[in-house]
């Protein structure tokens, strides 16, 4: 924990239970062949955890016999709602982070979906995006409705990490508008985007 | 011989103070409502059981 920052307090067992549901509900909401693809490429696991996601990692990469994070690294992973761990094959999701502290119930649930929403595409991209997608990212954002591309640039990613947050976000906007009763291309965007999308996530509603 | 540096570890989901959950949600709902879609969260049909009370 950095100097200043407030000590973190621990989720009660039946709100980290509620969490845990809430992340399962997500994974059936999602069509049946993109659970089989997560299958495929053994992204079909994780945990739902009230702790920060760097310690957490560390734990489970020095369980594996893996390299552990340095301190700064761990820090940096603090940060993060969820993470996709390729070494590990699993997704961690952080239901006690500070951003979900204090939004009403159902904030908390569509923000806690969405993250799981991004994660799991996430890892698709990182499976299955071809290194032309990763090279062209950059562009990529440019043609991003507004309000993605200001999220993704303020965050701080690397240019050749922008074409798999931009299909991890894609998708879950995708996933909102599907647990909405809409399907199809939506008017906002991009149509190179969307073509990216159901290449990589199988996405074909 | 010197220390093996470890992988670059995944960066994880992160957001910025400028842009963080709340704006997150609100640019979806923003993109929701530009086609007409009602943006409040519709929850899970099969979730009714394990809802808590709302206080």
């Amino acid at each position: 924990m950095a100097a200043g920052e407030p000590e973190r307090r621990s989720m009660d067992s039946e709100s980290l239970r509620r969490a845990q549901r809430i992340v399962d509900l997500a994974w059936r909401d999602l069509p049946p062949n993109h659970r089989l693809l997560l299958q495929n490429v053994r992204a079909d696991s994780w945990e739902v955890t009230d702790r920060p996601l760097g310690l957490r990692a560390d734990e489970l990469l020095q369980s594996a016999g893996q390299t552990q994070l340095t301190r700064s690294q761990r820090a940096a992973l603090d940060r993060a709602l969820g993470v996709w761990i390729d070494s590990l094959r699993v997704i961690l999701i952080d239901a006690g982070h500070q951003e979900l502290r204090g939004l009403n119930d159902q904030a908390y649930e569509a923000a806690l979906v969405r993250v799981a929403w991004h994660e799991w595409a996430h890892a698709l991209s990182i499976a299955r995006s071809t290194s032309d997608d990763v090279a062209a990212g950059a562009r990529l954002l440019e043609l991003a409705p507004q309000g993605v591309r200001v999220g993704i640039r303020s965050a701080g990613y690397r240019r050749n990490e922008y074409t798999h947050e931009l299909v991890a976000e894609t998708y879950a906007l995708l996933m909102a508008r599907r647990r909405r009763g809409q399907t199809g291309q939506p008017a906002w965007l991009d149509a190179e985007i969307y073509t990216l999308v159901r290449r990589v996530c199988g996405w074909a509603q | 011989m010197g220390a093996v540096k470890p992988p670059t570890p995944p960066k994880g989901y992160v957001l910025s103070e400028q842009h963080g959950i709340k704006e997150v949600l609100e640019v979806e709902a923003e993109l929701l409502r530009s086609e007409g879609i009602d943006p409040q969260w519709p929850g899970f049909p099969e979730d009714e059981a394990g809802r808590p009370p709302r206080t």
